[in-house]
């Protein structure tokens, strides 16, 4: 289980965290990937910017996500790093 | 202040027959009696214990025969005295008239009077024949007199007002015996449109009032107040359809022109009040509101467990809707849009509700340095609210938080904290556990779940590493001697600081109202206290055509206070796009003539009454519902329900004015 | 209640100790002391202290004078000095009885409670001298509900004593008549406001037992039972049920518990009845299907637990609270409709009588059996199976109009050699846990071909409002019975059957408490109810263990009934005679903001 956190606190709020966290909801669900990525938020992380981005946490680093792009930058951060499901068979 | 001509109260009787006006003293405990509405002096005031003459032109008679007429009316017609016994006086006196004074009919009439009064079930009963009785006791040639003047062939010009204390103590004059009449009578859903005449967050305000009925209700006198809210709880409930189906644009008369828009900002309780009773008055609403979700400090400051917001709340919002009014979500004002632009977009008059939600900060050495795991109780609450229970976000906020504060905000901060995994909760208050503003039953409930509670400390600073939180400092208190208001002081012990480490600090130690809404140069003024400057009885503001109410006009008060004030902002709107002026309410009148007389209406139960325990009401137990955001307090069955609304005792008064016209 | 707890009051002089909330009114009865009541009623721990003539002089210790309180529902306090007849007392109870009768309709001569009514009987007891206060414009607006064939509702009579109320809503859990409007409009009424017919009312006529004036009565047949009996071109048969002729006999000083069977054969014979049978005929019959049915689903798998369909207030509110569980109702009909049913057709053929000449009366317990008697599936031709039915109140109403005084009558018997006979099974129809005890009478004999030893299955009887019991039926194994009785005992039950906790293969439902002993048209006892069940149950129980034949099965009758004209249970005649169908009626009532609202401004 990896830990995926993303930053709720007032400024990331502002900039969308929550359009991230749905985001990130549905692909989780939608790749069933809910027994290897725990989504948690969490209040100020200390990462606030101006830039308008959201901050999240995964598992040892940061990564700043545009909400407008949080699928890709899912694709990107996220998904390459877990490891393929098992093929059936 | 009132000149008694001649008067019969309790024990007391006055008679300044004899003297001229200008040699009568004015009678104490009476508030301001000159005047009912301007221009229109009181002539004499009738209630259920005596009544008084300020004119010698009145009859007295006539008055008391058309407040039999009303007693009359608002009988329940369960008791035979009453029932009968008033409408059969009303005649007999009538009668009266026709023959002139007959020794005999005297008699009878006061039989029956005194049997009223010595065996009617009710409050009303017993009381109705009173102001006859001590008139004719104290002044039975005045009877003599009027009689023989044809006193009843004329009309007299007379107002009357029923009410009891549970009424009058509620902010919004919800007629408390009347749905509690409707349960006993098994008419449900009659009870519940009792309530809905006055708001429609009948079932929201049945589970978070802070009951100023039940503070004034006389049954505690017998045992225990009656459960007032958990029966309206219970009515708003069992009639779940009605929020579905009850309401539709046929429930409004006469719509009003349609170029009469106003803007209500805040869909919180007191906006939402505001725009039910203007919808329901025939103007069309439009409701703006900051957050995506509507219920303002009850959607927020009010944790799921004690309200679903689902499933009750926003169930009630809907009727605005359903009435046909608009609510527009992420409006913020000041950063969507202004004033000004609500009145170029043709909105006739605005209604500012919008809260006081911004938190009070602690005020201490290091707070501002604090960035990770420091967090206001409201923000906290609404962000809880948001992602965990909306969008079921797992939160993860440390192993300890420490919660500064002792009202219900703290409650509700340090309760959802348990529920959402962190293992030890702390709340701190700077003074007493008697002195704790929050609920008893909410501090009662902490406690069994498990909050580990610091009297007597106050924080004097925030202890953190890199902007992350790692401890708080407090410092021990002791009480002194009360100030001046009468509130006990406390200062503090020296030397008596330590550190407490956590994870987390939330201040909830009040709120006050952010004044990003609007530009220095529109025209609305605040207070001293940073509030919104409105008139007390109009709730105008300094711009005109805008009216303001709710926690930003009384700083953070409650939910009833927050919907009366929507009620009375509606009235206000409505005087000044219709009728040009604010009209004269008369039931208003008497609620201010009631407080101004409150010495003379202590009232004790003089019958003995049996003992019957309140309601129980069933709760999830502690250890289950404190990992649980369901309801706790669980619904009563039909049966408690009849039972405890056995309990109310009915304690309606008739009250009377005579006016010159 | 410990001595330490022991307070003292006098009452007119006598010194009497009490616990806590002990009112003066049971303080009074105690003592020996009368105090003159109307709306209370004990039984149903009812004291709503809305008549106030039980009021009486109040000494309070502290107090400088006495009050006037009512003694229902005041509780006693350590010193009070009671006075309950000096001459104010007496004079404030004459007040209030003229009170009373100012916004009541004071036609007493017409009223179906004359020289039966609580409220006469209360004007006697404080000695009432002049009624000056008569105002019939005050009644002039209530509600007269005749809509229903089972019960009347004429609100210009009522007193607003609520005891209607406390039966439906805390006895039976029916919750369907509210208190409605104010002041002298004030009245009972029916929730939402519907006419009684369309409502949830399931007819069980409780609330005719406690009301104390003519304001809830069963609806009168009497004329027409009078037009059937006196038309010597009608052929009547008239059927008694097991429940009506031991009660019957309280309506003529008899006592509890009084079988009056036989005079009552004679009395309708009398009255002109061309036959007079049993309804404990067709119970038997009712068992022979009931059983065969039970058995049938046990072994096919059908629906269970089954219940019973002989009460028709339990079935009318199975229909209208819970009609998803029809298919789990018995389909054979009550044992008054199969009376209906075989008499118009079985014993109108032996008998050579014309069935349309043929006309049915039933004298009944129950008031609901009038509506089910026209039920639209019960009617052949257009006309009903069963044309007139009488609660056991019109019967001994009507031997009175017509002079019979029953204890001076000669015992009849039965003498038809059709229908005339019945078993002990049938009898102990009339009591809670009899329908139960005599299907297992039969049901052990259809299985094992033995009967069940002892004959008696003791465990269903008794008052509980739920029982159960096992029986083993030999190579079946065992059969898990319910009983209910009582519509509130009877919502428990169908809570549980439906949350699965109920693991009966059969329940018997009856939709009054005690059962039918106790239906809503047996007569009333004033200031009592249901307080005579245990003799009224002994007698029942007595007739059946007095019985030659025991168990349904062994009635001569009966076999011949198969024998000669319908062949077997469940056959195809059966089908056609003794079973019939439900329907869906549940009310779902919309309301309106509009509405409400407009009523409660009114």
């Amino acid at each position: 289980m990896q830990e995926l956190t993303v930053c709720v606190g007032e400024s990331c709020h502002l900039n969308g965290a929550e359009i991230v966290v749905k985001h990130f909801q549905k692909i989780i669900e939608t790749k069933q990937l809910k027994d290897r990525i725990q989504l948690t938020g969490s209040f100020c992380i200390g990462e606030c910017n101006d830039d308008g981005k959201v901050s999240v946490r995964w598992r040892d680093r940061m990564i700043t996500v545009d909400p407008e792009t949080a699928d890709d930058t899912f694709q990107q951060e996220v998904l390459s790093e877990i490891d393929p499901t098992p093929k059936e068979g | 202040m009132a000149k008694v001509v001649i008067g019969a109260w309790d024990d007391r009787v006055v008679d300044n027959r004899d003297k001229r006006f200008f040699e009568i003293e004015e009678y104490p405990e009476l508030g301001d009696f000159r005047e009912f509405d301007p221009g229109n002096p009181i002539k004499a005031f009738l209630g259920g214990r005596g009544f008084f003459a300020f004119d010698r032109n009145v009859s007295l008679l006539c008055a008391i025969r058309d407040y039999l007429k009303r007693a009359a009316e608002e009988s329940c017609g369960k008791c035979t005295p009453c029932r009968a016994g008033t409408r059969i006086l009303v005649e007999k006196l009538e009668q009266l008239c026709e023959t002139g004074y007959k020794e005999r009919s005297i008699r009878e009439i006061r039989e029956l009077a005194e049997h009223m009064q010595s065996s009617s079930l009710c409050g009303l009963g017993q009381s109705a024949a009173v102001p006859l009785l001590k008139l004719l006791d104290a002044f039975p040639e005045i009877v003599e007199e009027e009689l023989s003047n044809g006193c009843l062939h004329s009309e007299q010009p007379s107002q009357s007002y029923v009410t009891a204390p549970c009424i009058e103590e509620c902010p919004s004059k919800v007629d408390v015996p009347r749905y509690i009449d409707y349960i006993k009578d098994g008419q449900f859903t009659h009870s519940v449109g009792v309530v809905l005449q006055k708001y429609p967050m009948a079932a929201t305000c049945g589970r978070v009032c802070v009951r100023f009925c039940e503070m004034a209700c006389r049954r505690t006198q017998v045992d225990d107040p009656v459960g007032i809210k958990v029966l309206k709880r219970f009515v708003a409930d069992q009639q779940k359809y009605a929020t579905d189906h009850w309401f539709d644009r046929n429930l409004i008369d006469q719509p009003k022109a349609d170029d009469l828009k106003v803007a209500v900002i805040g869909a919180g309780p007191s906006g939402i009040s505001a725009a039910y009773h203007l919808l329901l008055k025939g103007y069309r609403v439009e409701v703006f509101e900051a957050m995506t979700e509507p219920g303002g400090m009850a959607a927020v400051g009010i944790p799921e467990y004690r309200l679903p917001k689902e499933e009750i709340l926003r169930k009630e919002v809907a009727i605005i809707e359903d009435l046909g009014g608009k609510i527009h979500y992420n409006q913020r004002m000041g950063t969507h849009f202004s004033l000004d632009d609500l009145i170029e977009r043709g909105f006739q008059s605005v209604f500012l509700a919008v809260g006081a939600h911004q938190g009070k900060s602690m005020r201490v050495p290091g707070e501002e340095d604090a960035v990770q795991g420091y967090i206001s109780g409201v923000k906290f609450l609404l962000f809880i609210n948001h992602y965990y229970i909306n969008l079921g976000l797992d939160m993860d906020l440390g192993k300890k938080m420490v919660v500064v504060g002792g009202g219900n905000v703290a409650m509700d901060c340090v309760r959802s904290a348990l529920r959402m995994g962190v293992e030890e909760v702390h709340v701190v208050y700077r003074r007493s556990r008697n002195e704790m503003p929050a609920d008893k039953e909410e501090i009662e409930a902490a406690e069994k779940e498990g909050v580990i509670f610091h009297f007597l400390s106050h924080p004097t600073r925030v202890i953190s590493e890199d902007g992350k939180v790692t401890g708080i400092e407090l410092q021990k208190m002791e009480l002194a001697s009360p100030d001046q208001s009468g509130r006990a002081r406390v200062i503090p012990v020296a030397e008596s600081e330590h550190t407490l480490a956590t994870d987390f600090i939330v201040p909830a130690i009040g709120q006050k109202v952010d004044h990003s809404f609007i530009a220095r140069d529109q025209g609305l003024e605040f207070n001293e206290w940073g509030m919104i400057k409105a008139d007390e009885q109009d709730l105008s503001t300094t711009r005109r055509g805008v009216f303001a109410g709710g926690d930003a006009v009384t700083g953070p008060a409650t939910l009833i206070e927050a919907m009366a004030q929507g009620e009375r902002g509606a009235e206000s709107i409505d005087d000044y796009l219709t009728h040009g002026r604010t009209q004269f309410r008369p039931e208003r009148r008497f609620q201010k003539l009631l407080k101004g007389m409150r010495k003379l209406q202590t009232e004790e139960v003089e019958q003995p009454i049996r003992h019957l325990y309140r309601v129980q009401v069933d709760e999830l137990d502690p250890e289950t519902r404190k990992r649980k955001f369901e309801e706790v307090e669980k619904p009563i069955t039909v049966d408690a329900a009849y039972q405890e609304a056995n309990r109310c005792m009915r304690c309606y008064r008739v009250y009377s004015v005579v006016t010159e016209k | 209640m410990k001595a330490t707890d022991t307070r003292n009051a006098t009452i007119n002089g006598r010194s009497i100790d009490f616990a806590r909330n002990d009112t003066i009114l049971e303080a009074a009865r105690a003592a020996g002391q009368f105090i003159p009541t109307l709306c209370e009623l004990a039984d149903i721990h009812h004291t709503p202290g809305t008549c106030r003539m039980c009021i009486v002089e109040v000494q309070r210790p502290g107090q400088d004078k006495p009050q006037l309180l009512t003694s229902c529902d005041t509780p006693l306090e350590p010193g009070m000095v009671i006075h309950t007849r000096t001459q104010a007392v007496r004079e404030h109870q004459r007040l209030q009885m003229e009170l009373l009768l100012a916004d009541h309709n004071q036609d007493c001569a017409s009223c179906v409670r004359h020289g039966d009514c609580e409220l006469q009987d209360t004007a006697q007891f404080v000695g009432l001298q002049t009624a000056r206060f008569a105002h019939p414009e005050y009644f002039a607006g209530r509600c007269v509900d005749r809509t229903s064939v089972s019960i009347q509702r004429d609100m210009t009579k009522c007193i607003r004593c609520r005891r209607c109320l406390a039966v439906c809503r805390d006895v039976q859990g029916t919750d369907v008549l509210v208190f409605a409007n104010k002041g002298v409009h004030a009245e009972i009424g029916v929730r939402d406001s519907i006419a009684l017919k369309d409502s949830d009312c399931i007819s069980c006529g409780q609330c005719t037992l406690v009301c104390p004036v003519g304001a809830l009565a069963e609806k009168d047949d009497i004329e027409q039972a009078i037009d059937t009996l006196y038309d010597d071109d009608l052929f009547t048969v008239v059927q008694i049920a097991p429940a009506t002729r031991i009660a019957l006999g309280e309506e003529f000083n008899m006592g509890f518990g009084a079988n009056v069977e036989g005079k009552l054969i004679t009395a309708l014979q009398q009255l002109g009845a061309d036959v007079v049978l049993d309804t404990n005929f067709t119970a038997d019959l009712v068992i022979m299907e009931e059983g065969n049915e039970l058995l049938q689903r046990l072994k096919n798998g059908g629906t269970t637990p089954m219940f019973t369909s002989c009460s028709p207030g339990w079935v009318n509110w199975l229909e209208k609270n819970h009609p998803e569980l029809i298919p789990n109702l018995s389909t054979v009909k009550s044992p008054q409709q199969c009376f209906g049913a075989v008499a118009k057709t079985y014993l109108a053929e032996k008998m050579n009588v014309d069935p349309k000449r043929m006309r049915v009366i039933s004298i009944m317990p129950c008031t609901a059996k009038k509506e089910e008697a026209a039920r639209p599936e019960f009617l052949t031709g257009g006309r009903p199976d069963v044309d007139v039915v009488l609660t056991t109140r019109e019967c001994a109403r009507l031997l009175k109009r017509e002079g019979i005084w029953l204890p001076d009558l000669e015992t009849g018997s039965y003498d038809n050699e059709w229908m005339g006979q019945y078993s002990g099974a049938a009898e102990i129809f009339g009591t809670t846990g009899g329908v139960t005890e005599a299907a297992i009478r039969t049901l052990h004999f259809a299985v094992t071909g033995d009967e069940l030893q002892g004959i008696d299955f003791t465990p269903v009887r008794g008052y509980e409002s739920m029982r159960e019991a096992e029986v083993t039926l030999g190579e079946m194994g065992t059969v898990k019975v319910g009983v209910a009785h009582g519509l509130a005992a009877a919502r428990t039950m169908i809570d549980r059957v439906l949350s699965g906790d109920a693991d009966y293969q059969f329940i018997e439902f009856m939709g009054c408490p005690g059962g039918c002993m106790g239906g809503g048209g047996q007569p009333r006892i004033k200031k009592n109810y249901q307080t005579f069940w245990h003799e009224r149950q002994k007698a029942i129980y007595r007739i059946d263990s007095d019985a030659k034949i025991r168990q349904s099965h062994n009635n001569p009758c009966i076999t011949m009934i198969y024998d000669e004209f319908l062949g077997e249970p469940l056959g195809h005649k059966s089908h056609e005679l003794l079973h019939t169908t439900y329907r869906d009626r549940k009310v779902e009532v919309k309301h309106d903001m509009k509405t409400i609202w407009d009523e409660i401004r009114s």
